[in-house]
């Protein structure tokens, strides 16, 4: 059996504390409550949260609510300030403890340990059957004397040969203890266990245990396309019920070798995504067979947002074989509507045949058809290689394509991460590192798209180097959605200042959870999908980015990207929709945005159809760029690029909001002015011989700082061009 | 036995050349990290806030981004042998619990909320029980008793002064149980600033609908929070999810 083998310890914490509190709490009083049993605390935690299978899922409410009475109990203790609070309290943590113990006396699992026997022996012997390759054993110790107490213990039995086969529990020294001893990665069939009891000040007492695991059975899974009906690649989740861990599928793809030890380095990808589909799934490329513990079994089936999530319980017998197929439905086929998915920012290693073949699985099980594979630099070095540029690398699998792009240059201190798409060959030039705009022109004449990552964040003091080049109109596009985080403060203020820029986002793999948590959406109309095809799409804007809604907006007949030219002010009619899975995004809530300002909202109202429109007019006033965005009600979010309403003569900027959107700009250029001048400084003194990035930022500053006067030109036209609309626009302006 | 003692002491002297070499890459890695911009340099704040008739549960998801688990894995590798087991992640928990007991908050409409541990901490190394840069997660579980006269408007502010130092990126989850409505409230930025000694991160949820007063303790096999209840088998169900999330 193929099981997971990351260490998902659960780990004591309080019992000391605890115990120690409890026993030393009523000692102060006249009448003092008699203490709580030590450990007691802990080990209600323990059965509760890992271990209550032993007690029958009948025992789990109680195990949960007699542990919260407990915890309740201590927490009127720390807060007590008088011997009768604190009695009270004490008094309701032992009659807790009283049912808890009557709960663990009469557990079918218990074994007895009398050490008080002069060949102490257990009760009954075993066998003992643990329920698969996690488990637990219950213990009753008599040491002799008087006292109660608790202890938990969890031993991982994939350590090496000699401590494989031994576990340990602590016992009082005197009266009886009710140790939980629990095990991971236990091995399969019959073995030995030794267990050693340990009292203080006296020997420890070991015994052999007869340890047996049941006969695994076994699950074959497949999953189909709701488009093909044949089997295709999925993100799956097994979560074995018994312990709530996931275990990787028998052909679970582990991408740890094309992560360059970058990131979360792992096959198992938890999305950035609301409620279950955060945990932990795994790509499988297709069918699979694999043998299981017996029980109860939760899967786990996803195909990217366009599809219904699917989560079943499963068993799984003994010496059985379970078959299930899942097909998981399209809850909506964007491609039908013209509409096709990518995702600009995933980091992934493609050297060889096998690389593309994984991740080519990776991006068809989340359903994402342009997905922009992109080579990492920085002012030292370059992660993620890729076995080359253009079309042809890039590797294409029916209506899905893998397409090596770059994130690069990338300064996490001066001035922010970029991406380009579809380029010919890598650019980066580290003696000229900080010139972006020289990038952004080389990857345009590779007939590419270039843009800034992590917009919606604003990492990387990403802002300063947008003041210098988004206003020169070097810049296509800027991710606005990532982690699952909408962020659009930047997006805005320079739609405001009259910049088109697209709307993008990308999930940043292995730092991000899966491929196409989020992910833009390039319209394509009727045209076939092809990667040429998606790129000309998207340069054009006609774009929006989710994470779980789909919007459709227009403006008149523009859509996203497009400019709508006006001679003179006109009513424009704004038609625009939003909707989600049924199953999880209801209510969804659609915003219009002008300026970034809402001007209308709705939210859907019918919990089967979370599906909302909107069908109004506005004036064009003096122009303006009008967007929607949407949120699930779980959520997720969506945005769309902008329709850009441009009046003849005038710029479709925020008129109103001119001076502080510029002052915000050249304030930004004013930071790349000082690290400029920091940098210079301390290369004078000599200090900068081991930082690259603020040597460099020294030695190509006069260059930067040359683009920095050029920008501050271009917002000092800006102010100009303002001055000559204020004449012809009415007062206020819009 | 002398050859095996040489080999052992061998394997010693190893292990700790290897350690201070560990060491100092890691402990040079957050100065820089903490000096430089780096997304590897953050730690990922998951809030899940469940608001029920008679519990808020707050489950914390700290998902520790390459030079911060970087050296909380040196912290855990007590033995110094390059790899973390299961004892040694038992003993730096034991040794993070006071700190997160007093670092962590809960407000309902101004008033403290008596925060108590509901579970031991869970840490997950994501497949990677090597000391060194990776990515890991300590899972956080408090409870604490539903305020009486909870109402709808109320404000739900979790207070959060965890590893202060890092800088944090939050995410918020909410859900309401037993009737209840619980949503997130947007906060400015995602990126958060490290934690000021006297100043914690705020993570901010608002009381849409308050659960009935008079509801009585669920009868029903009671699931932990982030733990999927126990349901019946039923395929393409609607996923039990929260009823609002946003990360901000």
């Amino acid at each position: 059996m193929k099981t997971q083998p990351p260490p998902h310890y659960s780990l004591t914490l309080l019992a000391t504390t605890l115990a120690t509190f409890f026993c030393a709490g009523p000692a102060q009083s006249a009448d003092p409550a008699p203490p709580l049993p030590a450990g007691v605390v802990d080990f209600a935690g323990r059965v509760a949260h890992n271990h209550w299978y032993l007690f029958g899922a009948e025992k789990r409410a109680d195990l949960e609510a007699l542990n919260r009475e407990l915890r309740e109990a201590q927490q009127q203790l720390d807060k007590a300030r008088d011997d009768d609070t604190r009695r009270a309290a004490t008094d309701r943590g032992t009659a807790v403890a009283g049912r808890l113990l009557e709960v663990v006396k009469a557990c079918p699992r218990i074994i007895r340990v009398d050490l008080t026997a002069e060949h102490p022996v257990l009760a009954p012997n075993g066998p003992f059957e643990l329920p698969g390759d996690t488990g637990a054993l219950l213990f009753e110790v008599v040491s002799g004397g008087e006292g109660l107490s608790y202890s938990t213990t969890t031993h991982d039995m994939s350590l090496p040969p000699g401590d494989s086969s031994k576990a340990t529990a602590d016992v009082a020294a005197s009266g009886t203890t009710y140790a939980v001893v629990g095990f991971e990665h236990l091995p399969v069939g019959r073995n030995i266990l030794s267990v050693e009891f340990r009292r203080p000040g006296q020997p420890a007492v070991r015994f052999l245990l007869n340890l047996t695991m049941p006969t695994l059975g076994r699950l074959k899974l497949t999953v189909l396309s709701d488009d093909t009906g044949k089997p295709a690649p999925a993100m799956v989740r097994l979560v074995w019920r018994t312990d709530d861990v996931t275990r990787q599928p028998a052909n679970g793809i582990e991408f740890a070798p094309q992560f360059d030890g970058q990131g979360k380095a792992s096959g198992s990808r938890n999305a950035n995504l609301p409620g279950p589909l955060a945990d932990s799934f795994w790509c499988v490329p297709g069918p699979f067979d694999m043998a299981l513990s017996p029980g109860e079994w939760r899967i786990g089936v996803r195909r990217g947002v366009e599809h219904e999530v699917i989560f079943e319980d499963v068993t799984i017998c003994s010496g059985k074989t379970l078959e299930r197929t899942y097909r998981p439905k399209r809850w909506v086929d964007m491609r039908k509507r013209g509409w096709w998915s990518g995702d600009d920012h995933v980091h992934c290693r493609i050297l060889s045949d096998e690389d593309a073949r994984h991740l080519m699985s990776w991006v068809q099980a989340e359903d994402i058809h342009l997905a922009n594979i992109v080579k990492m630099g920085d002012i030292y070095r370059t992660y993620f290689e890729q076995r080359g540029f253009g079309p042809s690398y890039r590797v294409v699998d029916g209506e899905y394509v893998l397409s090596p792009g770059q994130e690069c240059p990338r300064s996490h201190d001066q001035i922010g991460h970029t991406l380009a798409m579809n380029i010919t060959s890598m650019v980066r030039n580290p003696e000229r590192y900080f010139l972006y705009d020289e990038v952004a022109d080389t990857v345009h004449a590779q007939g590419g798209l270039w843009g800034y990552a992590h917009v919606n964040s604003g990492m990387f003091h990403v802002h300063r180097d947008m003041s210098i080049n988004v206003p020169r109109q070097k810049v296509d596009f800027v991710e606005i959605l990532q982690f699952n985080n909408l962020g659009t403060r930047l997006y805005y203020e320079f739609l405001n200042l009259g910049c088109k820029l697209t709307a993008s986002s990308g999930s940043d793999v292995p730092w991000g959870g899966t491929v196409g948590e989020v992910r833009a959406y390039a319209c394509l109309g009727k045209k076939p999908f092809s990667a040429d095809a998606w790129f000309d799409a998207f340069r054009r804007g006609r774009t929006f980015t989710t994470s779980g809604p789909m919007i459709e907006f227009r403006v008149d007949n523009a859509l996203p990207g497009d400019e709508l030219q006006l001679k003179a002010d006109k009513k424009l009619r704004i038609r625009a929709r939003a909707w989600g899975d049924p199953k999880r995004m209801a209510p969804v809530k659609l915003e219009i945005v002008r300026h970034g300002e809402v001007i209308r909202s709705a939210e859907s109202t019918d919990p089967q159809h979370p599906e909302v429109q909107l069908d109004f007019t506005v004036d064009a006033g003096y122009g303006c760029w009008i967007a929607a965005r949407a949120h699930g009600g779980e959520g997720t979010s969506a945005h769309t690029t902008p329709v850009y309403v441009v009046r003849e003569g005038l710029r479709f900027w925020k008129f109103d909001g001119l001076e502080d959107l510029i002052t915000k700009r050249l304030d930004s250029l004013s930071q790349i002015e000082k690290i400029v001048a920091d940098a210079k400084k301390l290369d004078a003194e000599g200090k900068l011989e081991k930082d690259r990035y603020r040597k460099q930022l020294a030695l190509q500053g006069d260059a930067l700082l040359e683009r920095v006067t050029s920008a501050r030109n271009l917002y000092a036209d800006l102010k100009r061009t303002a001055e000559a609309e204020r004449g012809r626009r009415g007062s206020p302006g819009r | 036995m002398s050859q095996i003692y040489q080999v052992s002491q061998g394997w010693r002297r190893m292990t700790w050349a290897g350690r201070l070499l560990l060491a100092s890459i890691v402990i040079g890695l957050p100065h820089t990290a903490v000096g430089h911009d780096l997304f590897t340099a953050y730690v990922q704040h998951g809030v899940h806030l469940t608001v029920g008739a008679r519990h808020v549960d707050l489950t914390l998801d700290l998902t520790f981004f390459e030079e911060w688990s970087a050296r909380e894995r040196l912290a855990m590798d007590t033995d110094g042998n390059g790899r973390i087991s299961r004892r040694e992640v038992e003993t730096y928990v034991k040794q993070l619990a006071p700190r997160i007991s007093r670092q962590m908050k809960l407000r309902v409409a101004g008033r403290e909320l008596d925060l108590a541990p509901l579970y031991d901490p869970e840490v997950d190394l994501l497949a990677n029980d090597k000391v060194g840069p990776g990515h890991h997660r300590l899972r956080l579980f408090f409870f604490a008793a539903t305020p009486a006269g909870m109402q709808a408007g109320d404000e739900i502010v979790v207070e959060d002064s965890l590893w202060p130092k890092a800088k944090a990126i939050g995410t918020l989850q909410a859900e309401g149980r037993d009737g209840a409505t619980i949503e997130t409230k947007e906060i400015d930025d995602l990126v958060l600033a490290s934690a000021r000694p006297d100043e914690a991160r705020l993570f901010k949820f608002r009381c849409l609908k308050p659960p009935p007063a008079n509801l009585a303790a669920p009868k029903t096999s009671s699931a932990s929070p982030l733990k999927p209840s126990s349901q019946p088998r039923i395929r393409s169900q609607p996923l039990p999810a929260p009823t609002t999330q946003t990360i901000p």
